[in-house]
């Protein structure tokens, strides 16, 4: 029987590595397609029976707090996340098995899952189309590149992702944020109402719902969600688009795609004679034994940051300083959106008590629009490019009221309804900021491990002082009281959003891939996730790295059903 | 989704797993409860000694009394923060154990008796006192924070969270044993008419 045989003496059409947002896609886009796939995921399967979001805290040992549970100690970086719980940790990867170096000032955090799926088994979900505006910045403002493809390029893809992942949201007409194939938009509460009001009437600026990637409806044999507020610990019903459950599942299904897990791929094996790759070499991550595997074609979708370090770990012949590096950008023009600025207060005139446990959890917010540099008229004197703010309003249980006894019990259950904003920037691609291989540093499998190199610029800490100030104009126009202003950048990585290291382009000389992820240097090798990103935009990119994966593997089946690849 | 139908959905998945188990998967076992652990008759300290303890009790149930609902005491918070701290770093615990001992020695200066001691009127002036931000004029100095109102703050920052995370807290917050709620409904007042939700 064909599952018995060892996957590993057998050629594959395609080799995809990672599990993922975008290797789910690749996988199931280029099995349906009739490629025999072999899709390699670095760390285990995972199982719904591990779900744990309606696990009530207290079952839990140390309760999730503070510092206590020696899994802590396993995972300093991972704990930056708020994802990364007592219920879930194992999930995130141990930081000491998977180091990476920064320089002593610039810290980045490196929050990463090594697991079937990814962090799609934990991601935020919201999910945004990029515009003109982000994909042709260069053209508008003069700094960096455009990409390759323009919005028309890439809008049929993101009909047919979100048609399949089902993105609740609301259509809104505003140029800076596409609308797409929405299912019904989640509900907004009181406050949010209000707020979305005022700050149209006042502003002129779009305050919708948050658009994610969480059915409001049952779609493509999942359920609608149920409301219980915890996605990062899983979904009993599958309701939040995870690739195990969806893209995974249907490679699966089509019974030409073989998933090996445990399989740390180190490198990617060239045939100097053809300068093609003829697979990769991979280390279990059980027994820690080299292997390898065969494949016409290899695609990276490891995330990207472990994508480009696959490909710089993949020195051979001329390919000195790594695979697809013959322009030196390869590692460079690393980015992860800005994070750290907004405001928060009370809305006093909302005055109901919290009802948390006994009323439904909505796992989205809203968002407000971009409005800076979309025109002429908002063109900013002293930032480029812009952000747009996630948020929430609703009544909150005060943990933090002063006193004790009686009073305080009743205090906390009084509680206060809040607002908050928080903005999420673009983070500009500056070749500055870079990933290397540090040649005195391996992870526990003894593959050389990355040297991250990163700080937000001058033009993203203007970005946030205009978003901490206009956050709370906003906050105080809307009627909110005891206004906090954050205007601080966060360091690097927490937006968990890390973009660029390869990106694409038409010229060899400036870019690393093509418009379809493929590699300049090597015609069989692509880079598919988010590595492959040329700006950042202001918007989450998951869904846009879906789109373009969809993109890049139809483009991919064409040429392989001609021999073109 | 109905409750009905998020049982069934929990019962085919638990099914999946039955015939695709996976190595290495953390998986918490059906029933697995820590709460019960702090509730064994035999129940004893790891990490307090028993004075530690006494003290921790008393403050707690200072902090989160027993009203129309019950209180810190009922919640086992002692129990539960014996537990955590013993598996907090050293900082932590010297910061945690510094803070009790305060009220002791606090209490030993204003009415020469331990915290746990004290008279119900005694001990609702000291919280009074330590419990309220506040300042006080140092002789020829700037103003400094009181400290026993750091010590309160340390201390009851422990307890809320002990207290809200405890069955007992989560009822008091609403929970009714069951984490799914099918919808949301939002707001669907007209303008100017709206109500928090």
């Amino acid at each position: 029987m064909m599952f018995l045989k060892d996957p590993l003496t057998r050629s594959y059409d395609a080799i995809v590595v990672g599990s993922g947002a975008t290797g789910g896609w690749a996988a199931k886009r280029l099995a349906e397609a009739g490629l025999e796939v072999a899709l390699l995921e670095a760390g285990r399967n995972v199982s719904p029976r591990e779900f744990t979001e309606h696990k009530p805290v207290f079952e839990l040992k140390y309760r999730n707090i503070a510092g206590a549970g020696d899994w802590r100690k396993t995972r300093p970086v991972q704990t930056q996340c708020y994802a990364c719980t007592e219920y879930n940790y194992d999930w995130f990867v141990d930081d000491f098995e998977n180091p990476y170096s920064t320089p002593a000032d610039k810290p980045f955090s490196w929050q990463r899952m090594r697991i079937v799926g990814g962090r799609t088994l934990c991601w935020g979900r919201q999910s945004y189309r990029l515009s003109d505006l982000d994909l042709k910045a260069a053209s508008l403002d003069g700094y960096g590149q455009d990409w390759p493809i323009s919005y028309q390029d890439l809008a049929p893809f993101y009909n047919l992702v979100e048609q399949y992942v089902g993105i609740s949201g609301a259509a809104e007409g505003n140029a800076a944020l596409p609308d797409g194939h929405f299912l019904p938009p989640m509900k907004m509460t009181c406050g949010e109402v209000h707020f979305r009001d005022v700050v149209g009437k006042n502003y002129g600026r779009t305050v919708t719902i948050g658009r994610s990637a969480i059915l409001t409806e049952a779609h493509n044999d999942r359920s609608a969600c149920h409301y219980c507020g915890t996605c990062e610990r899983g979904c009993i019903s599958y309701s939040y688009f995870s690739s195990p459950f969806t893209t995974v599942k249907d490679a699966l299904k089509t019974g030409k795609c073989t998933m090996l897990t445990n399989a740390v791929v180190a490198s990617i094996d060239m045939d100097p004679a053809t300068n093609l790759a003829r697979g990769v070499s991979f280390i279990d991550g059980q027994t820690k034994q080299t292997k390898s595997i065969r494949a016409k074609i290899v695609i990276l979708c490891a995330q990207a940051l472990e994508s480009t370090r696959i490909l710089l770990n993949s020195s051979s012949g001329s390919h000195t300083t790594g695979l697809g590096n013959s322009s030196g950008l390869l590692g460079r023009g690393l980015m992860d959106h800005s994070t750290g600025a907004g405001a928060a207060g009370e809305l006093p005139q909302f005055t109901n008590a919290p009802d948390p446990y006994s009323g439904p959890h909505r796992a989205n917010g809203i968002y407000v629009i971009r409005y800076r540099n979309t025109s002429k008229a908002t063109r900013q004197p002293n930032f480029i490019r812009g952000y747009g703010f996630q948020g929430g309003a609703g009544a909150v249980f005060n943990f933090e009221a002063e006193g004790f006894g009686a009073a305080y019990k009743q205090a906390v259950k009084t509680g206060s309804y809040r607002i908050n904003l928080g903005a999420f920037g673009e983070s500009l691609a500056r070749d500055e900021n870079f990933v290397s291989i540090d040649p005195n540093l391996k992870d526990t499998w003894g593959i050389p491990a990355l040297h991250i190199s990163m700080t937000h610029g001058e033009n993203e800490r203007l970005l946030h002082e205009d978003a901490a100030a206009t956050a709370a104009e906003m906050l105080e126009v809307a009627g909110a009281k005891n206004i906090e202003i954050r205007s601080a950048v966060a360091e690097p990585g927490m937006a968990i959003h890390e973009l660029g290291t390869a990106r694409m382009g038409n010229d060899p000389k400036t870019s690393v891939t093509d418009q379809y992820c493929q590699l300049h240097d090597v015609k069989n090798v692509f880079a598919m996730d988010g590595a492959c990103f040329v700006s950042s935009g202001c918007q989450n990119p998951t869904l846009s790295m879906m789109a373009i994966t969809v993109r890049a593997c139809d483009h991919l089946v064409d040429r392989f059903k001609k021999h073109e690849l | 989704m109905n409750r009905r139908e998020l049982l069934r959905n929990s019962l085919l998945a638990m099914g999946v797993v039955a015939v695709n188990p996976h190595a290495g998967a953390r998986i918490f076992a059906a029933g697995e409860d820590a709460f019960v652990e702090l509730e064994r008759a035999d129940w004893a300290t790891v990490f307090l000694n028993a004075q530690q303890n006494e003290t921790l009790t008393a403050l707690s149930d200072a902090i989160i009394p027993a009203t129309d609902t019950p209180g810190a005491k009922a919640a086992l918070v002692n129990r539960f923060l014996d537990l955590v701290l013993s598996s907090e770093p050293a900082t932590v615990q010297k910061e945690f154990l510094d803070s009790l001992a305060w009220f002791d020695t606090g209490a030993q200066e204003r009415y020469k008796a331990t915290f746990v001691n004290l008279t119900p009127n005694e001990k609702l002036d000291f919280l009074n006192l330590v419990a309220w931000p506040h300042t006080h004029p140092r002789w020829g100095g700037t103003e400094g924070v009181f400290a026993g109102y750091q010590h309160f703050m340390v201390m009851k920052r422990w307890i809320v969270s002990a207290f809200y995370s405890s069955p007992v807290g989560l009822k008091e917050q609403g929970w009714d044993g069951w984490a799914a709620r099918g919808t949301f409904t939002g707001c669907e007042h007209q303008p100017g008419e709206h109500k928090a939700s």
